[in-house]
């Protein structure tokens, strides 16, 4: 997990890391896990405007959940997206490399 | 420079990704249409949903906490939530005739208990509280909303199977619903203090074809008489829809809406099969929405701008979403054998309604009772509308 607190870029090169991509959507994963396990699920009632829960207040129920709510969204449409990013970076990258052998022994002949 | 390169890659390739991703998301939650509901017996998720409620009526504590919790917002929704759960009872037991005797049991709880809150608590208990701040304009005060939809209940529980408590009941309730169309000046009733429901009406006239078609008599010339008063009163000029609310003097309250119009239209298509289809038909053109395969509906046509409700529930901005219409809007799709829209409008319920599994019962918790019930009647509906349908083609008796 270093890489999220490091300030100094891993990739080499001009593509950004794969790997740093792959890290974001392992995070919003874990994000959704935690907020499932906390039970934030069932606040979700706040979008049809009943309260999640008579123990809590209004304000607080609403705020579990629509964070559960951003959770979520940040996980099924940003993991995926994070991961198809992290596939095509690493399909640009491999390509460029064969590119690199393919043209260095044609300029070196 | 290198990282700002790095930097612009980086989105660059997020917004391919994306593209990539979000035409196909629809394809995790997309299922066949006769998961939700299917055109004999009982789809998996009707019966998940139904376990969901039976429960709650037979774990008295659960339901208390699920009603508290949807009182505490509007106690409407406690009497509707029982209104569903019947219509939907009386329906499964059609589809499901091995369960039978479980439905008629709850069904009879159900109403019992509803009858003794009435009586007690009278009838601002299941009414919101701006009910009681102002007068309702005909004598003595009742509800529209209670009485035809205790109606349609009792009449539901009976097409079932006969009870011969609940006929007298039923007769009661329909002679004071006639009986008021009759005083009416302009054949409207009050669900609240001069503010009447086109969904309201449409669920009486529902409940007296219903006693027609048990008791044998006849309101064909009251139903007849209304249809046609609707349309020419109760008309919006821009959509051709039928406004939702209206005074007593036909003033229109709060347009066409969504969370009422998918309803009336399934409950027209026993008193005017033609009008029924025509308001459908208009309110998937003008309501309904399919998006990157996720089905979803407004609340208002485009022609009319209303604010957020208690009904419309929250309006999600830049698709104008409301999950009031939406939820709704299944019951629409459901009776008039609308698949692609019911297929899109299940997947959006699995995306974003977090529906939760236990012991072989669904919740969705981004709803609560009364929209899983709603749910529970568009994955049910279709006998009991069939029966009355059957009767008038054919002439055949029950």
């Amino acid at each position: 997990m270093s890489k999220f607190f490091s300030r100094q870029p891993k990739s080499k090169g001009p593509l950004p890391s794969s790997g740093y991509f792959l890290e974001w959507a392992g995070l919003l994963m874990a994000l959704f896990l935690i907020a499932n396990l906390a039970g934030m699920r069932q606040f979700t009632s706040v979008l049809n405007g009943t309260v999640g829960s008579t123990s809590l207040d209004w304000q607080t129920a609403s705020f579990l959940g629509a964070a559960y709510v951003m959770v979520y969204l940040a996980f099924v449409l940003g993991a995926p997206t994070l991961i198809i990013a992290a596939g095509i970076l690493t399909l640009w990258r491999r390509f460029a490399r064969n590119k690199e052998t393919y043209d260095e022994p044609k300029s070196s002949a | 420079m290198q990282r700002l390169k790095r930097i612009a890659i980086g989105f660059a390739v997020l917004i391919v990704a994306g593209a990539i991703w979000l035409p196909c998301l629809h394809l995790v939650f997309a299922r066949p249409v006769t998961e939700f509901r299917q055109a004999e017996g009982l789809s998996p998720k009707a019966k998940q949903l139904a376990a969901r409620h039976l429960q709650l009526w037979t774990e008295p504590a659960t339901r208390q906490k699920e009603l508290d919790r949807m009182r505490a917002s509007n106690a409407e929704w406690d009497f509707m939530g029982r209104s569903f759960l019947v219509w939907s009872l009386a329906n499964m037991g059609v589809r499901d005739p091995a369960s039978k005797s479980l439905y008629l049991k709850t069904i009879d709880e159900i109403i019992d208990e509803t009858l003794r809150l009435e009586k007690e608590k009278g009838m601002y208990f299941f009414l919101m509280s701006y009910a009681s701040a102002s007068k309702y304009v005909m004598k003595p005060e009742r509800s529209l909303f209670l009485d035809g939809e205790i109606a349609l209940m009792l009449a539901s529980r009976r097409m079932l199977e006969e009870k011969d408590e609940y006929k007298s009941l039923l007769s009661e309730r329909i002679n004071i619903i006639t009986e008021e169309f009759s005083r009416s000046p302009h054949l409207v009733l009050e669900s609240y203090p001069d503010e009447c429901w086109m969904f309201d009406h449409c669920l009486a006239l529902d409940a007296m074809k219903m006693a027609d078609y048990l008791d044998g008599t006849d309101h064909s010339k009251l139903i007849h008489d209304w249809i046609a008063m609707a349309k020419q009163k109760l008309i919006d000029s821009q959509s051709g829809l039928l406004v939702s609310s209206f005074t007593t003097d036909y003033i229109p309250l709060g347009g066409p809406q969504g969370s009422s119009l998918w309803m009336v239209s399934h409950a027209l298509q026993i008193l005017d099969v033609d009008f029924a289809r025509d308001q459908y038909t208009r309110a998937r053109r003008e309501l309904g929405e399919i998006t990157l395969g996720f089905g979803y509906a407004h609340e208002w046509p485009a022609s009319w701008n209303g604010p957020a409700n208690i009904d419309s529930g929250p309006i999600i901005p830049v698709f104008n979403i409301s999950a009031g219409s939406s939820g709704m809007a299944f019951i629409g799709a459901s009776a008039f054998d609308d698949e692609p829209f019911l297929k899109s409008l299940n997947s959006t319920l699995d995306f974003v309604g977090f529906p939760t599994r236990k012991a072989g019962s669904l919740k969705y918790c981004a709803s609560n009772q009364v929209g899983d019930a709603a749910l529970l009647y568009a994955s049910t509906l279709g006998p009991l509308w069939e029966k009355i349908k059957a009767r008038e083609h054919t002439g055949a008796k029950r």
